[in-house]
C-alpha cells in the first residue's frame, strides 16, 4: 500500500490538485444546477447512436490532449542534449503512455465517433444492428481508459513502450502495477473494438435501405465495411496475445520468459498480427471520409468508385499479410523476410489507387476549400511521404538500418498523423454540423489547420535526418558532441506549433459552440449522401419513413430532380409507429463491474477482481432475463417532431 | 436487439413465412452477428493454436506431451462431446417442430453431456498437476493448459448459458426470441465442437504419436 | 438482403417446413463418429506415420468440421446465408495465415528445442 500513489514528483503532485479540482467542479456543477438525472437519462443509459458518437469524440478529443501533453513533454526532453528535465523513468512511462493512448485510447474512438455518426444516417438506417451492443462497446472503451489513465496517478505508468515486449515486461524485470495496467486496460477497451466490429459489420449488411445494393453505399461505408473485416480477425491476435502475457505475470506461465522454454519473440509474432492491420483499420475509414469530402467539396462524383472499393478490400486483405516487417531484424531468414517485404510493398499498389482516384475526382471540379477539403488537400502530400519512407522500410536489408531509428518514428507519425488525424478531423469538421446542428467556425480553423500542418513538417522532416544520424528510438537524452542539437531542437519547435493548432482546434470549439453559425438546412456543404437530406441534428429516430434508395448519391439525385423541397416534408398521415430500442443502464454498469475487476487483478487483490467479474456475469444474466427491450415511438409524436423540425 | 429490422424486411417485402421461427422478427440480424463473433473467437482458438503449435517442443526437460496424454480419457472427452453436439442439435429440431418437452430434454442431456466432458478434463488435469506437470513447469505446459483450459472454459460457460435458456423455455415456451436463443447456444456448442476437433487432432492424437 | 419481391401473404404464421425424421443429424453424427474412428485406427494403430498421418488425421479433421457446419449448423439455410458463408470462409483463411504464418515465420535456427 505504501507506493499506492504515485510520490515524489511536482508535476505529478500538481496533476493530482488538478484531478481533484475538476472531479469536484463537475460535482459541483451537476449538482447545482440538478443535472444528475439529466446525465443518467439522456447520456448514461442511452442507446442511440448519434450520442454514442458524440461521447466517443468528446473521450477522443480529451486523449489527444492527454497524448499531446505526453508529446509535448518528450520533444521538450529532447530539445537539448544532456537535458534532465524529466527523470529516466518518467520518460519512459510518457513515451509508453503516449503510443497507447494515441492508438487506442484516441485513434480507437474518433475513428468509432465517425461511425457511429454517419454510416446509420447514410444507409437510411435508424440506428446500428445491435444498440445495446453498441453501448456496451462504448462503455468498455470509456472504463477501459479511464483504468489506464489512473495509472499516472495511483500505482505508476506502464514504462516498457506501448509495443510491451517481454522479456522486460515480465514480471521479474517490471514487478509495478504499470504493465498489469497496459495489460487489463488495452484488454478491456479491445473487447468493445471487436463488439463495435461485429455491431458495424452486421450494420452494413443486414440495416441498408431497401435499394441501396452493395454497389450504391457511399464509400465512407465501404471503408468502414473494410475496417471492421480487419477488426474481426485481428482484434483477437491482441487478445491472445495481452492474454497470454498476462498469464506469464500473474500466473507464473512462460510463455515468453526466457526460461523454462519460453519464446519472448512469439509476443511479438501475435501483437504485430494486431498491430500492423491496425494501422489499416485505423487509416481505412479515414480513405472513406477523403472520398466523401473530395466527392462534396468538388461537386463531383468520386472518380472511380468501383476500383475504390476493390483498393479498400485488396487494402483490408493483403494488409493483413504483411506484419513481420516489424519485425525483419529478428533475422527469421531470406524467405519470410523476403515475402513479407513484397506483400508490404504490394498494399503501396491499391493505396496509389486511391490517390489517384481522389486527384481525379478534384480534377476540373468546382473545389470549395472549407476546413473539411482543407484537412483533406493537407493529407495527400502528408502521404505520398509517408507511403514513399514506408516502401524504403519495406525493403528487408534496408530495414536493418532504420529499424528502431528516429527514420522510423518519422515515417509512422506521418502515416498515423497525415493520414489518421487529418482524416478524423477532417470527419469531424464535416460531420460535425449534422452531429451537434451547428458549423465549426473556418477562421478559427484555419489558423488551426495551418499551425498544425506547417509544424508537423517542422517537427518531422528533421526526425528523418536524426534517424540517418543514428538517433534512436526512445532515447532518453543525448550528448552533445553527436551533431543532432540543432535538429532536435527545430523538431521540438515543430511540436509547440503542432500544440498550438491544437489549442485553436479547441478555441474554436468553445467558440462555435457560442457563436458558431447554425445549421438551419440540415444540408450546409450542398452533399451528396442520405444524412444530409435529414435536419440537423436528426430526431432519435432518424427517418420518419426509411427512403426507397434509387441511385448511389441519392440525396444528390433527389436535388439535381428538384425533388428536395418536396422529399423534405413528410406525409403526415403516412406515419407508422417507429420501433426503437429502450435505453438500458446495463452497459454502463457492465463498464463499472469491468473496471473494478481489472483495477483488483492489477494490484492482485483477488476479491475485488472477483467481484468486478462477477459484476459482468450479472449484468450479462439480467440482459437475458429481460423481457421488453423495445418500444414503438407513437405516430402522434412522430407527426408532433416532424411538425417541431419544419418538416411537415 | 435488431430491433427495426422488421420495418426494414416490410419494406423489403421479404417473405417472412419462408423462414423458420428463429430467422423472423429481427431474428437474422443476431444470427449473423453471432456468426461474426464466432469468426472472432475463432481467431482467439488460432492464436492459442500458433502458440502451442510453436511451444509444443519446449518442455525444457519436463513432462512431454506424449508423457502426460492420456489416451482413453481423451479418447472418452471425444466422444462424449461429439454425441453432445449431437443431442444439442436435436434440440434445435424438436424446438422447430414446436415440440417444447423434446427440446429441454435433449436440452438437459446435452448439458449433463456437456458437464461430463468437463468434469473427466478437470480431472485429467488434476491428475496431471498431481505429477508435477503444472502450467508453471515449461513453456509447452503453459500453452498446453492455456489452449485446452481455453475450449474447457468456454465449455463451461455454454452450460451456464443453456441452464438459463432451460429455465426461460420451461417458462415461456417457444417464441421468436427464445427460439433464436437456443439456434445461437447451438451454433456455439457446435463451434466448441469443431474447435475440439482440432484439439483431438493437433494436441493429443499428435502428440501421442 | 437484396430487395426481394416475394409475393406478398396474408399469412404472417412462420411455416417453416423441417424434415419429419431427424435424418440430417442422425447422418452428421455417424459421419462424426466414423471420422474420429478413423483418425483414431489411423494413428494409435500405428496403420500410418510421418507426414501422411498428419495430412491424413487433418483431412479428417476437416471433414468433421464440413459435417458440423452443414449438417448440425445450418450454414446454408434461409436469408444471410452470403454472409454467413463469407463470414466462416474468412475465419478459416485468417486462422490458416495465423497458424501457418506463425509456425513458419518462427522455426527460425534457435526454434528447435
Amino acid at each position: 500500500m505504501k507506493n499506492f500513489f504515485v510520490t515524489g514528483d511536482p508535476m505529478i503532485y500538481a496533476s493530482d490538485v488538478l484531478i481533484v479540482l475538476v472531479l469536484v467542479g463537475i460535482i459541483f456543477t451537476l449538482t447545482y444546477f440538478k443535472k444528475w438525472g439529466w446525465l443518467w437519462r439522456e447520456w448514461l443509459t442511452t442507446v442511440d447512436h448519434k450520442k454514442i458518437a458524440i461521447m466517443y469524440l468528446i473521450c477522443a478529443i480529451l486523449m489527444l490532449f492527454r497524448g499531446g501533453v505526453d508529446a509535448e513533454l518528450m520533444r521538450t526532453q529532447l530539445a537539448v542534449p544532456n537535458n534532465h528535465l524529466l527523470s529516466a523513468e518518467h520518460y519512459d512511462q510518457i513515451f509508453t503512455t503516449h503510443g497507447t493512448i494515441m492508438i487506442l485510447f484516441m485513434a480507437m474512438p474518433i475513428l468509432f465517433a465517425m461511425f457511429n455518426a454517419a454510416v446509420p444516417l447514410q444507409i437510411g438506417a435508424r440506428d446500428v444492428a445491435f444498440p445495446y451492443l453498441n453501448a456496451v462497446s462504448f462503455w468498455l472503451f470509456f472504463f477501459g481508459a479511464l483504468l489506464f489513465n489512473i495509472s499516472f496517478v495511483i500505482g505508476g505508468s506502464p514504462d516498457a513502450g506501448w509495443t510491451s515486449y517481454p522479456p522486460l515486461t515480465e514480471l521479474q524485470f517490471d514487478p509495478g502495477p504499470g504493465e498489469n495496467y497496459y495489460l487489463l486496460a488495452v484488454q478491456i477497451s479491445g473487447f468493445g473494438s471487436i463488439a463495435t466490429g461485429i455491431n458495424f459489420m452486421a450494420t452494413i449488411l443486414k440495416m441498408r435501405a431497401p435499394g441501396m445494393t452493395l454497389m450504391k453505399m457511399p464509400l465512407f461505408c465501404w471503408s468502414v465495411l473494410a475496417s471492421c473485416i480487419v477488426i474481426l480477425f485481428a482484434f483477437p491476435a491482441l487478445t491472445g496475445a495481452l492474454l497470454l502475457l498476462t498469464l506469464d505475470r500473474v500466473v507464473g506461465t512462460h510463455f515468453f520468459t526466457m526460461l523454462a522454454g519460453g519464446n519472448p519473440m512469439q509476443f511479438i509474432n501475435l501483437f504485430w498480427i494486431w498491430g500492423h492491420p491496425e494501422v489499416y483499420i485505423v487509416v481505412l475509414p479515414a480513405f472513406g471520409i477523403y472520398s466523401e469530402v473530395v466527392s462534396t467539396f468538388s461537386s463531383k462524383r468520386v472518380f472511380g468508385y468501383k476500383s475504390m472499393v476493390f483498393s479498400l478490400m485488396a487494402i483490408a486483405v493483403v494488409g493483413y499479410l504483411t506484419w513481420v516487417h516489424h519485425f525483419f531484424t529478428m533475422g527469421a531468414g531470406a524467405d519470410v523476410n523476403a515475402f513479407f517485404a513484397i506483400s508490404t510493398m504490394c498494399v503501396g499498389i491499391p493505396t496509389g489507387v486511391k490517390v489517384f482516384n481522389w486527384l481525379l475526382t478534384m480534377f476540373r471540379g468546382r473545389i470549395r476549400l472549407n476546413l473539411p477539403m482543407l484537412w483533406t488537400l493537407g493529407f495527400i502530400p502528408n502521404f505520398a511521404l509517408a507511403g514513399a519512407t514506408g516502401v524504403m522500410l519495406a525493403a528487408a536489408p534496408g530495414d536493418y538500418q532504420y529499424h528502431n531509428s528516429y527514420f522510423l518514428v518519422a515515417h509512422f507519425h506521418q502515416a498515423l498523423i497525415g493520414g489518421v488525424v487529418y482524416g478524423m478531423l477532417a470527419g469531424m469538421y464535416y460531420w460535425w454540423p449534422k452531429l451537434f446542428g451547428f458549423v465549426l467556425d473556418e477562421r478559427l480553423g484555419k489558423w488551426a489547420f495551418w499551425f498544425f500542418n506547417i509544424g508537423f513538417y517542422v517537427c518531422f522532416m528533421p526526425q528523418y535526418e536524426l534517424g540517418f544520424m543514428g538517433m534512436t528510438r526512445r532515447m532518453y537524452t543525448y550528448p552533445a558532441n553527436m551533431g543532432w542539437t540543432t535538429l532536435n531542437f527545430i523538431s521540438t519547435i515543430g511540436a509547440y506549433l503542432m500544440g498550438i493548432g491544437f489549442l485553436f482546434i479547441g478555441a474554436q470549439i468553445v467558440y462555435s459552440i457560442f457563436r458558431g453559425q447554425r445549421d438551419l438546412t440540415g444540408d450546409p456543404w450542398n452533399g451528396r449522401t442520405l444524412e444530409w437530406s435529414l435536419p440537423s441534428p436528426p430526431p432519435a429516430y432518424n427517418f420518419a419513413q426509411i427512403p426507397h434508395v434509387q441511385e448511389r448519391d441519392e440525396w444528390w439525385r433527389i436535388k439535381q430532380a428538384g425533388l428536395a423541397d418536396a422529399y423534405r416534408k413528410v406525409n403526415l398521415n403516412e406515419l407508422e409507429p417507429i420501433h426503437m430500442p429502450k435505453n438500458s443502464g446495463i452497459p454502463f454498469l457492465m463498464g463499472v463491474s469491468f473496471f473494478v475487476g481489472g483495477f483488483g487483478l492489477v494490484f492482485g487483490w483477488t476479491v475485488v477482481a472477483i467481484i468486478g467479474f462477477a459484476g459482468v456475469f450479472l449484468c450479462l444474466l439480467a440482459r437475458s432475463l429481460q423481457e421488453k427491450t423495445d418500444y414503438h415511438i407513437p405516430v402522434s409524436e412522430v407527426q408532433q417532431t416532424e411538425i417541431s423540425l419544419g418538416r411537415a | 436487439m435488431a430491433v427495426m429490422e422488421q420495418t426494414l424486411k416490410d419494406l423489403h417485402g421479404a417473405g417472412e413465412h419462408r423462414k423458420p421461427l428463429e430467422y423472423t422478427h429481427g431474428g437474422s440480424v443476431n444470427i449473423l452477428g453471432f456468426w461474426l463473433f464466432l469468426a472472432t473467437d475463432l481467431m482467439v482458438f488460432a492464436t492459442l493454436f500458433a502458440t502451442y503449435l510453436i511451444l509444443k517442443t519446449h518442455t525444457d526437460g519436463g513432462p512431454t506431451a506424449a508423457g502426460i496424454f492420456d489416451i482413453p480419457g481423451y479418447v472418452a472427452e471425444t466422444f462424449i462431446l461429439l454425441t453432445s453436439s449431437f443431442t444439442c442439435g436435436l434440440a434445435t429440431y424438436s424446438m422447430r417442430k414446436n415440440a417444447k418437452a423434446a427440446a429441454l430434454t435433449w436440452l438437459a442431456i446435452t448439458m449433463a453431456l456437456g458437464l461430463a466432458f468437463v468434469g473427466l478434463e478437470a480431472s485429467e488435469f488434476a491428475k496431471d498437476v498431481a505429477d508435477g506437470a503444472t502450467m508453471q513447469r515449461s513453456a509447452f505446459l503453459s500453452a498446453f493448459y492455456t489452449l485446452v483450459g481455453t475450449h474447457g472454459a468456454h465449455v463451461s460457460l455454454g452450460i451456464l448459458w443453456m441452464a438459463s435458456l432451460f429455465f426461460q423455455i420451461a417458462r415461456r415456451g417457444f417464441d421468436a426470441v427464445r427460439a433464436r436463443k437456443l439456434f445461437v447456444v447451438g451454433l456455439y456448442w457446435h463451434f466448441l465442437d469443431i474447435v475440439w476437433v482440432f484439439i483431438f487432432t493437433v494436441v493429443y492424437t499428435m502428440g501421442v504419436r | 438482403m437484396a430487395n426481394s419481391a416475394v409475393s406478398q401473404s396474408t399469412n404472417l404464421e412462420p411455416q417453416f417446413h423441417e424434415e419429419a425424421f431427424p435424418w440430417k443429424h442422425i447422418i452428421g453424427y455417424v459421419l462424426s463418429l466414423v471420422l474420429t474412428g478413423a483418425a483414431l485406427w489411423c494413428a494409435l494403430g500405428y496403420h500410418l506415420r510421418g507426414s501422411a498421418l498428419i495430412v491424413t488425421i487433418l483431412a479428417m479433421a476437416v471433414l468433421q468440421i464440413v459435417v458440423q457446419l452443414f449438417l448440425f449448423m445450418h450454414l446454408t439455410e434461409s436469408d444471410g446465408t452470403r454472409a454467413h458463408v463469407w463470414t466462416i470462409c474468412l475465419g478459416f483463411f485468417f486462422t490458416f495465415v495465423v497458424v501457418a504464418g506463425t509456425i513458419w515465420i518462427m522455426s527460425f535456427g534457435s526454434q528447435v528445442a
